[in-house]
């Protein structure tokens, strides 16, 4: 597969993978919340190495206010 | 107390005194809108810079009649005053704004705001409007009865808000507490708040007999049955004729451009699949739907309007009756109307229905209120199967798209009066609507107004709309055909095959399958159908120009007039957006009435769609 | 004496004044914010209109400001004709 084309394919792939990240968040953000706290839990335990560790901190969702079932001041619809 | 310089104002007053016109005066453009943390009230903040150099953070608060909450509203309003509201700091000083031409209303509730011991001042707003109907406000007077700096406002004008700000100044953040107090005795009877009103208005106000003059004329014909009803009707039939007849050109233009683009990068790039996502993705979706912005606008300045003169209340009046039969209060007509923008605020907006009955009713069927998501579908499918002729005076596409309308409303009042029967109540519903003075908008107010409409809308476009259209590109386009393909190329990518799954389910509707692989990206968002449908027959063109040809007249050439009907009916009913199920779950808590909307909507969406396809065909419209 | 009318009973376009307001049920919301909105004993009050279909709402005006109510919420507040209160 010559440059161009193999250029072309890595930034459609971006673009899908952002895109599918920015729909999953709106739409599913509880969901979003779950996953990310499941796939860090396992990165920051304390035999892992150090980068592993910081990765799993950027990974896991911020800490959110005591705030109630919705998904912070901006979850809303579009008020967005 | 609040950091460096940054003075924290909270702005107060009952509903109807200009407050937030005033809000708008002092923050311009710099606002932020929110919601207060744990509950869906509207969180309005700005801010501003005094002469002086010192900056100010306002925060406009829910307009409350009293600081005895009866609604949810109130009570935040009263909670944040009194510096209870978790999360929210006290504010430094209250500007309690109150209108001038109704201030035995409006002082009463300065009075209790008074009470609350905080540093205060009053700001008497609407002075023009007070100067021109011949009350004369003293305002000296107020000062030393009420114990508070008192100051003229005229939000309305560019600088109305001059002494305000240079009170607030020139004090220096060094407001007292005021220096009046009701005693103690007096607060416990209920009248002694509108003894001392009455007091106070008889040594600093006087008012000419017929103040209301106007607003007494304007009522006797606009509330008058037969012509108020029909001047309504009228009203709303207009704003649908200017939509379509001002709308055109400017859609025209953005048509135009959108092409020239596609083109553009068409022949640009080279070839390969970066180019297709491009032009056939992006391009042609967002600008699908972004040639419907100028109808959203025109629309929306209107709504605006309508609202800033005062005449939305007498609607509500006119129609309660009617809608109290249908099950809802005439106090369900602001959040329905707020439904026409955005079912989402319209379902929060319902927080001001006392009544849990009335707001239950409200919210299950402010769905159907035609909300401007839809709006790009109905006018893709009007512009390309309704023919741009007149019917005597009116615009044919105009009256389409007032039917579309009138057909939600009418299924609302339908479902809410089935809803009403089914529950059997007998309990009373309250009513009790302030019907404030008649204004002319003022072109400031709906210009801010049409702003975040817009800015909302292209928020959405590029963000929610764009990925979505990337993802079905994506499905689209892969995985490409195998070498001895004979149909398009289409038919063998993920979406293509889904599509063609789903009308086993949709053929009767009339749907075919480039519909029904809209429909399921359309259900983030009404209008990604609109640019699901552009991706779609954009890459399933057979030669290039047609590839960038506008949307419309590719489908009124390849459906049929049944399909278009059948499509707008689905659209009428069908709940396509997670997100207003969502905010109908955190509104009423239960999982129950959620799945009771769905259920509904989609059931009846499906029925009259099929309804509609079968009949179109059997009329030969197939 | 003058027997208090119900605001309902009041003539359109007839100028009162209010009496009070009556609780229909104990701790009656509505009744109480009736009060807070204005109608308290000695404020004026008058019937300018009626809504298209049986004659609901009411428009009252209390004072100078404009309600719509219903016809039960407005039979809660009793009035007294103005003209024949002597000065």
């Amino acid at each position: 597969m010559e440059a161009g084309l193999l250029i072309q394919y890595t930034v459609i792939a971006l673009a899908v993978v952002l895109s599918t990240g920015y729909v999953a968040r709106r739409q599913f953000p509880a969901a979003v919340r779950r996953l990310r706290v499941v796939l860090a839990v396992p990165m920051v335990r304390d035999d892992k190495p150090r980068w592993l560790q910081r990765l799993g901190r950027a990974v896991a969702p911020p800490t959110r206010g005591a705030a109630g079932g919705c998904g912070g001041c901006n979850g809303c619809g579009p008020t967005d | 107390m609040s950091a460096a310089g940054n003075i924290r104002l909270a702005l107060v007053g009952s509903p109807n005194c200009g407050k937030t016109a005033l809000f708008n005066l002092l923050t311009g453009s710099r606002q932020k809108v929110a919601n207060y943390a744990g509950v869906t009230v509207e969180r309005k903040e700005g801010r501003f810079n005094a002469a002086s150099g010192r900056s100010y953070a306002v925060l406009d608060l829910p307009g409350a009649y009293s600081l005895d909450a009866a609604s949810l509203d109130e009570a935040v309003t009263r909670d944040l005053c009194r510096g209870f509201y978790p999360g929210e700091p006290a504010p430094d000083v209250i500007v309690c704004v109150v209108d001038a031409t109704n201030l035995r209303l409006h002082l009463r509730f300065a009075l209790e705001v008074r009470e609350l011991g905080k540093p205060m001042v009053l700001a008497v707003n609407m002075m023009d409007a007070a100067k021109r109907r011949g009350i004369e406000v003293d305002l000296a007077a107020l000062e030393r009865e009420l114990g508070i700096p008192v100051v003229p406002t005229v939000a309305i004008r560019r600088d109305g808000a001059e002494a305000l700000v240079a009170k607030l100044d020139g004090v220096a953040g060094s407001i007292h507490e005021p220096r009046g107090h009701m005693s103690a005795a007096a607060m416990v009877d209920p009248d002694a708040l509108h003894a001392e009103t009455r007091r106070l208005l008889s040594l600093a106000v006087t008012m000419p007999r017929r103040t209301a003059e106007i607003d007494d004329t304007l009522d006797r014909w606009l509330l008058n049955p037969a012509i108020g009803l029909l001047s309504l009707a009228t009203v709303m039939f207009l704003i649908f004729q200017a939509v379509y007849a001002w709308a055109t050109p400017m859609m025209d233009a953005i048509d135009a451009g959108t092409v020239a683009l596609g083109e553009f990068v068409g022949a640009t790039l080279p070839e390969g699949p970066l180019n297709s996502l491009l032009v056939d993705g992006i391009i042609a979706g967002l600008g699908g739907v972004i040639i419907f912005l100028p109808q959203i606008l025109i629309l929306f300045a209107f709504i605006i309007a309508l609202e800033e003169s005062g005449y939305l209340p007498r609607a509500a009046f006119l129609l309660d009756r009617m809608m109290s039969k249908a099950g809802l209060s005439g106090r369900s007509f602001i959040p329905l109307l707020s439904s026409f923008a955005c079912a989402i605020p319209g379902i929060m907006a319902t927080r001001s229905i006392q009544d849990p009955r009335d707001r239950l009713a409200t919210i299950l069927v402010a769905p159907l209120m035609t909300c401007s998501a839809r709006l790009p579908v109905y006018a893709l499918l009007i512009g390309a199967f309704i023919p741009q002729q007149q019917v005597g005076i009116f615009n044919l596409q105009g009256l389409v798209l007032f039917g579309l309308y009138v057909a939600g409303i009418l299924s609302a009042l339908a479902v809410s009066w089935v809803m009403k029967k089914w529950r059997r109540d007998k309990g009373e519903h309250p009513l009790m609507l302030e019907l404030p003075s008649y204004r002319i908008p003022h072109p400031r107010d709906v210009l801010i107004g049409l702003w975040e409409r817009a800015w909302i809308f292209l928020r959405r476009v590029g963000g929610i709309i764009l990925a979505l259209t990337i993802l079905l590109w994506f499905l689209l386009s892969f995985p490409s055909a195998p070498a001895d393909a004979v149909a398009p190329a289409i038919d063998y990518s993920f979406a293509g095959r889904i599509g063609h799954a789903m009308t086993a389910i949709f053929a009767p509707l009339g749907f075919n399958w480039q519909i029904c692989i809209a429909l399921i990206p359309g259900l983030a968002a009404r209008e990604v159908a609109v640019s699901s449908l552009a991706t779609v027959y954009a890459l399933s063109a057979a030669s290039d120009e047609a590839a960038t040809a506008a949307l419309t007249p590719v489908i009124s050439d390849t459906w049929s007039l049944a399909t278009a009907l059948s499509l707008l009916v689905w659209f009428i009913y069908a709940p396509m957006c997670i997100s207003t199920l969502a905010t109908i779950k955190r509104e009423t808590n239960s999982w129950k009435q959620v799945g009771i909307a769905t259920g509904y909507l989609f059931g009846l969406a499906y029925l009259a769609s099929l309804v509609t396809y079968q009949v179109a065909v059997l009329l030969g419209a197939g | 004496m003058d027997v208090a009318l119900k605001l309902t009973e009041l003539p359109r376009r007839t100028a009162a004044t209010v009496e009070t307001v009556e609780d229909l049920s104990p701790n009656d919301a509505i009744a109480r914010r009736l009060r807070e909105l204005g109608f308290v004993s000695g404020e004026r009050v008058e019937v300018m209109a009626a809504g298209p279909f049986s004659a609901e709402p009411l428009l009252v005006q209390i004072g100078f400001t404009r309600f719509a109510l219903r016809r039960a919420e407005a039979a809660r507040i009793r009035v007294v004709r103005a003209v024949e209160q002597a000065a």
